[in-house]
């Protein structure tokens, strides 16, 4: 099954929720819509499963224009959503609940129930009352109800995000093997990247209602192509700067705040660039008084700690930078790093110790500023080329 | 206290004996709600599932007149429902006045307020996302509305029980508009309510104290069934 939406358009007392230009669906694949809260990408899953008309512009499913009130083919599809929403009674009931929609024979319902509650590893919950269970178990259920169906699409809108955290990771890897094991399409809304980037073929980044970047969740995570992208992915030091200096794709760039920074890209001299590291490349050493080290990173920055935060394995330090010689600067530059906590006590590090802080020009992701404005993103009319570009991109396997 | 203590004798000696005067009393009664209640069910139910599930136009205005309703004096309704079937009303023709349609009608007016006010509650207190669920499983729209109702479908029978409390107890519309004959045969309009009336004028308290035990009787029923089924229903959709 091929589903595809074509210039889909929502919104919601005046506000726009949904402006897709094309979106695609290949058969086999997972697609992720990931996004912050509000981006509009629950509305453009309800759009695509044919539970909700767009305002404007069309659906089609196989080539052929489908609504809403399409029944035949939104009974090809099944929906699973955030809060599990189980029916009064027992979980064979409600895991039976699209089969008897359907009309299917008495008879093969129970085997059909017993193989999806299988699927789930809910055999013994079978007649239990859907009260008496957790909220891990309703999650599954209602996984189970969907995957009755064997959908041609699975809809999944933040199927793990009513879970506890522990929950959540465990459902996580049972949902990648069963969708890796049915082979099921897969539509998936979230707004966490961690899942996205496990379960997902593509992605597709959204904001304000469009999608503004698409691409193997690999290819997203490592080349966003916007600060927002980049912020919503995880990175977590973004500069706005510009390039000083090209020379055969090697860039001398400087950031607003006086930073200078070797990094790989194709901008030319004078162009605005956001300059995106990954607190996980940065590396962190204590200044030696002899000659430093000779090392292949291109860029070394001396400072000093201004905070050291431990989040589970990993610790996360917050460097002041001292402005490189010459930098007018308007403030201190600011570099987080993400070390291991082993690494950490080996350093001794703690707020005020100098350090010094490498990261290869490779890992250095340069960001092309949208023209004409200071802004990130412009807003609903005025959209830039760039963003009308992004948008058109389909989601397209391969 | 003699009063009382003999009174209360004699209402259980009536209460056992159950002439056929007393029984035809509370007959007409169940009747007379019973069938007021089932129309309201007509009436109000689809009404509030319309209510509760649409944002339309209107739709506050209809709201208030349907919680307005639920302070309905039965007097007044009595009233209005006695003027528009008095000889010179608009339904004269009908010649309903004094008879037992008339009574229905003013208890139909009464009664569905209660049951359009709860349905509405019931099936708004239902995630929209829960007939967006059975449509993302492959429920038609007539398919999702149903699961809808049959999930309200508890609260939907509170208001039933809350519409029969309601009537049943009532004594100015019925009063009004059936005029309280108490023939035993042909054009009886007496209920349970007005007959209280008409024992206690009458110095009658004991029967009017049987009457009396019967509504107390009924409605303790009612309350029993409230109970039961609000402790079988519970917080199912708000998880974590």
């Amino acid at each position: 099954m091929r589903l595809e939406g074509a210039e889909l358009r929502k919104a919601y007392e005046g506000r726009r929720v949904v402006d897709v230009e094309r979106v695609t669906i290949e058969s086999g694949q997972t697609l992720a819509l990931l996004g912050p809260n509000g981006a509009g990408k629950s509305t453009l899953l309800r759009i695509l499963a044919l539970l909700e008309p767009p305002d404007s512009g069309m659906i089609s499913v196989d080539g052929r224009e489908a609504s809403v009130k399409d029944l035949s083919a939104r009974r090809r599809l099944a929906v699973v959503f955030q809060r599990p929403l189980l029916f009064q009674g027992d979980v064979r009931s409600n895991v039976a609940y699209g089969l008897k929609l359907r009309r299917e024979a008495r008879k093969s319902i129970p085997a059909k129930v017993a193989d999806a509650l299988e699927l789930v590893g809910l055999t013994q919950f079978a007649q239990a009352d859907v009260r008496k269970l957790s909220g891990g178990e309703l999650q599954r259920v209602a996984l189970a109800r969907a995957l009755v169906l064997d959908p041609e699409i699975l809809f999944l809108d933040e199927p793990t995000s009513n879970l506890d955290p522990s929950l959540r990771r465990s459902f996580r890897r049972e949902l990648r093997d069963l969708i890796g094991r049915l082979e099921t399409t897969v539509v998936l809304v979230t707004h966490d990247q961690g899942e996205a980037l496990l379960l997902a073929d593509r992605v597709a980044v959204m904001r304000d209602g469009r999608i503004v970047q698409v691409g193997e969740p690999e290819n997203v995570f490592a080349r966003p192509n916007s600060a927002f992208v980049a912020e919503f992915m995880g990175v977590d030091n973004l500069w706005s700067g510009e390039v000083v200096q090209a020379d055969e794709g090697e860039v001398t760039l400087r950031s607003d705040l006086g930073v200078q920074v070797e990094a790989l890209s194709a901008c030319v001299p004078g162009a605005a660039v956001t300059i995106a590291i990954r607190s996980e490349d940065v590396v962190l050493g204590i200044p030696s008084s002899t000659s430093p080290p000779a090392t292949s990173a291109r860029n070394r920055w001396r400072g000093m700690v201004d905070s050291v935060e431990a989040t589970g394995p990993v610790v996360r330090a917050t460097i002041r930078l001292q402005a490189n010689a010459g930098g007018a600067h308007r403030g201190a530059a600011m570099l987080t790093a993400l070390v291991t906590r082993s690494s950490a006590r080996d350093l001794g590090l703690i707020p005020g110790l100098a350090v010094d802080a490498s990261v290869k020009a490779t890992a250095i992701h340069v960001i092309p500023a949208p023209e004409g404005s200071e802004l990130a993103v412009p807003d609903g009319e005025s959209a830039s080329t760039m963003q009308a570009e992004a948008a058109t991109y389909s989601a397209l396997a391969g | 206290m003699e009063l009382i203590w003999e009174s209360s004798r004699e209402a259980f000696r009536v209460l056992f004996e159950m002439d056929p005067k007393t029984l035809g009393v509370i007959l007409l009664s169940l009747r007379v709600s019973g069938l007021a209640v089932l129309i309201g069910l007509v009436i109000g139910v689809p009404a509030g599932i319309a209510l509760g599930l649409h944002r339309f136009r209107g739709r506050q205005v209809i709201m208030a007149i349907v919680n307005t309703g639920l302070g309905l004096p039965p007097v007044v309704v009595g009233l209005f429902v006695y003027m528009m079937l008095s000889r010179r009303g608009p339904l004269g023709g009908l010649e309903w006045l004094f008879t037992v349609p008339a009574m229905i009608t003013a208890q139909v007016i009464l009664a569905t307020p209660y049951i359009t006010a709860i349905t509405t509650s019931a099936v708004a207190s239902i995630p929209r996302e829960f007939r967006l669920q059975a449509l993302g499983l492959g429920a038609s729209r007539r398919q999702a509305l149903w699961i809808v109702i049959k999930e309200a479908r508890l609260s939907i029978m509170t208001a039933v029980i809350a519409g029969f409390g309601a009537v049943i107890s009532e004594v100015g519309a019925v009063m009004m508009v059936g005029g309280n004959i108490a023939t035993t045969e042909g054009n009886r309009t007496q209920v349970l309510t007005t007959a209280i009336m008409l024992e206690v004028r009458k110095g009658n308290f004991a029967l009017a104290m049987a009457f009396g035990m019967i509504l107390m009787l009924l409605a303790f029923i009612m309350v029993l069934l409230l109970t039961r089924m609000q402790e079988g229903s519970g917080g199912r959709w708000v998880q974590s």
